[in-house]
């Protein structure tokens, strides 16, 4: 079985099967770039994420673990809106794998899930982060994502006001 | 608002709040912009571009207010699309400066409502005023049914913005909407009080990069004035003004007379139209009319002519001898053809609408019924089809086949009779990719699976094979073609439809990608069996 290290930014290597990294565009992308560059076929790629550290780098590899056989969503679905259908793929295992972590834990995998273009993990990341802000209040959220309102004057009321005059287009 | 530089913490990251946006509906967009300075500057942009400023009342009060500091606001944040409803607060005031000045630099898109008596100088100072952005207008004056009070309407007093008005290139759009005079059989309700605010040649040679002009229920002798302002204009130089519009909403409408049409027919020898929308009246001139679309025929893309139907004064089907070679758009009212052998010849035709312009009732359009010879008006090239008003059902989808083979999409009211037809015909329409039925007179389970009713409650229940094996019609799941569905329902005790149109039915149709269903009583559980991306289940 062909593998790829995987090295996080905070030096932490990951030995993972090429078969399943592909499944991110990213290091796909990587993978073939390392091939065409490489004189020996047989050579181990060995992939820098700079931006992902390794407790985030250890969580999409397992998503991706887990879902080694599901069909792969074009990168491009949905562009219309520039959202997937979460619900679509969303399992119970799903449910389970994100419900321990924190809101910021979520949110760097948004960002690692993005850069490593993994659309199916960026979805229900996303999808997750909305339903903590979908029909809350606004001391609502700012408890839940731990944020204190650093408004000045009465730019806050400012904007209620704004929020008043609009309507959805 | 002091700007904030990203942080390392992904709660205030671009890339991630952007990403999270895209799954906010507009109202949580709104309590997005409210946590915190970061969170508000990343919406911004998805705010103001999914926003429509609203003002009326006292949100328009507040904004010509000189102590608010709401005007500020507006001129910081660049919304484009603005609603505003004028009331008598800016005619008694500045305010009306105020307003233009306040959101002059941003403003893109308006709708603008306001009544007779205060839309003239209301209207003046829009149109003089310049708004450098301004693309595209919407102006809706309403009858003032109140009574006045003494001295309220002293817009006279304002100074206006003086005859040396710049130039505008940036619009594109006007429509001017004439609410004030309904009529309904002859009778006259009040009369037109509205005259349009400037002259017409002010207003060409203002907006001269003006393309569509859209003029609905104004006065007969605005549109005979814009007519020969526009002439005038059309003579000296080319003009982009290709799409003109010219509609009452009266049942005996009064624009556009056979002065009007005869009038554009002779300005079309020098400037040609590529888009038509007009009302015909019983009075109509037919030979007029022909005049005007054969003197652009080497032009005209879109055709679109309607006509209310009226109960004592009938008129003759239109029956237009020409030829319309680039016509590939043609709406046209189901009281003005009695069949399709009626309709001009217009071999480039891509797009069929029959539309309804009396909604009080639904009496069925015969127009397909009474085409004799359907191989003999076969509009070959015709891949959109929309007919709104119910058709007869004997036969109607079998003559729709064979005068129309290259359907792509079609938009139809179907009873359980003509759904049968339908599914049948799926041999036909081999390339039939999106279908949007609207229930007509008994459309239920039966209907959309080929299985009748007392089958379904008696074998749905239990067991799905024995249910299928009693399938008397073709099903919809025989239309492999379709990838998009809509079906939308008045329910009744005629027409409903209800889960087992999905299992026996839509669930067949291995290639449908979105669908839509509107007042059905299909249960959650049965609409998420459906295997699509996108779908959307309507009460």
């Amino acid at each position: 079985m062909a593998l790829v290290r995987v090295i996080s930014s905070d030096g932490a290597a990951f030995l993972v099967s090429q078969r399943l990294a592909k499944r991110s565009g990213k290091l796909k992308t990587e993978i073939e770039t390392f091939r065409k560059s490489s004189d020996n076929s047989e050579a181990q790629p060995e992939i820098r994420i700079v931006t992902i550290r390794a407790e985030i780098l250890r969580l999409v590899l397992q998503w991706l673990q887990q879902h080694q056989n599901d069909p792969v969503l074009p990168a491009n679905q949905n562009e219309q809106d520039g959202r997937g259908d979460a619900e679509m793929g969303q399992s119970q295992w799903d449910r389970d794998f994100l419900a321990p972590m924190d809101l910021g834990i979520v949110m760097e995998l948004i960002l690692a899930a993005n850069h490593l273009e993994v659309k199916g993990l960026l979805d229900i990341t996303c999808k997750l982060v909305e339903s903590k802000i979908t029909g809350r209040t606004v001391d609502e959220i700012r408890t839940a994502f731990k944020l204190k309102s650093d408004f000045k004057g009465n730019e806050e009321e400012q904007t209620r006001l704004e929020n008043r005059w609009c309507v959805e287009n | 608002m002091a700007e904030i530089l990203p942080t390392n913490s992904p709660l205030f990251n671009h890339l991630v709040l952007e990403k999270v946006l895209n799954y906010l509906e507009f109202s949580d967009l709104k309590t997005f912009r409210l946590v915190c300075i970061f969170w508000h500057q990343v919406s911004s942009p998805y705010f103001v571009s999914q926003a429509k400023i609203y003002l009326e009342g006292t949100s328009l009060e507040q904004l010509v207010s000189n102590e608010s500091s709401s005007a500020n606001s507006l001129r910081l944040i660049p919304f484009e699309y603005y609603t505003i409803k004028i009331n008598s607060l800016l005619s008694t005031n500045d305010g009306v400066k105020i307003l233009w000045s306040t959101i002059h630099n941003n403003i893109k898109y308006l709708t603008l409502h306001v009544t007779t008596v205060y839309a003239k100088k209301e209207l003046k100072w829009l149109l003089l005023y310049n708004l450098p952005l301004l693309k595209k207008v919407k102006i809706f004056v309403m009858k003032y049914w109140g009574t006045l009070e003494e001295n309220l309407d002293n817009s006279a007093i304002l100074q206006e913005p003086g005859e040396d008005v710049q130039t505008n290139s940036s619009l594109q759009s006007f429509q001017l909407s004439y609410l004030g005079s309904m009529s309904w059989y002859g009778y006259e309700e009040g009369g037109n009080e509205f005259s349009f605010p400037i002259p017409w040649i002010r207003f060409f040679r203002r907006f001269s990069s003006l393309s569509h002009l859209a003029l609905i229920g104004v006065a007969a002798q605005d549109v005979a004035e814009m007519i020969e302002s526009f002439g005038e204009v059309a003579a000296g130089s080319n003009t982009p003004l290709k799409n003109l519009e010219i509609l009452d909403e009266n049942s005996f409408p009064e624009i556009p007379n056979d002065e009007h049409l005869g009038s554009l027919a002779n300005l079309s020898q020098h400037n040609h139209f590529e888009s038509l929308h007009l009302e015909i009246s019983p009075l109509t001139t037919i030979t007029i009319l022909s005049n005007l679309l054969e003197n652009n025929a080497d032009t005209l893309k879109t055709l679109r002519l309607r006509r209310y139907p009226h109960p004592y004064l009938a008129m003759m089907p239109i029956t237009l001898a020409i030829e319309l070679q680039h016509v590939a758009f043609l709406e046209i009212s189901d009281s003005l053809t009695p069949s399709l052998s009626f309709l001009p010849h217009m071999p480039a035709l891509k797009t069929l609408h029959i539309i309804l312009r009396d909604y009080r009732n639904l009496p069925a359009c015969e127009i397909i019924h009474n085409t004799p010879n359907p191989q003999r008006v076969s509009h070959g090239g015709v891949t959109n089809l929309y007919i709104e008003p119910p058709l007869i059902s004997r036969s109607c989808i079998e003559k729709l086949a064979i005068c129309f083979p290259a359907l792509e999409t079609l938009q139809i009211r179907l009873s359980n009779e003509m759904m049968h037809e339908l599914c049948t015909q799926a041999v036909t329409w081999k390339k039939l990719n999106s279908l949007h039925i609207t229930s007509w007179d008994g459309l239920t389970d039966e209907g959309i699976t080929g299985i009748s009713c007392e089958i379904l409650k008696f074998w749905g229940g239990y067991s799905s094979f024995e249910a299928r094996k009693h399938r008397k019609n073709p099903s919809i799941g025989n239309i492999k073609s379709l990838t998009s569905l809509t079906i939308e329902m008045w329910a009744d005790y005629e027409n409903h439809i209800s889960d087992w149109s999905v299992y026996y039915g839509i669930l067949d149709l291995t290639n449908l990608q979105h669908v839509t269903l509107i007042r059905t009583e299909i249960s959650n559980t049965a609409f998420k069996a459906i295997p699509v991306k996108k779908k959307v289940l309507v009460d």
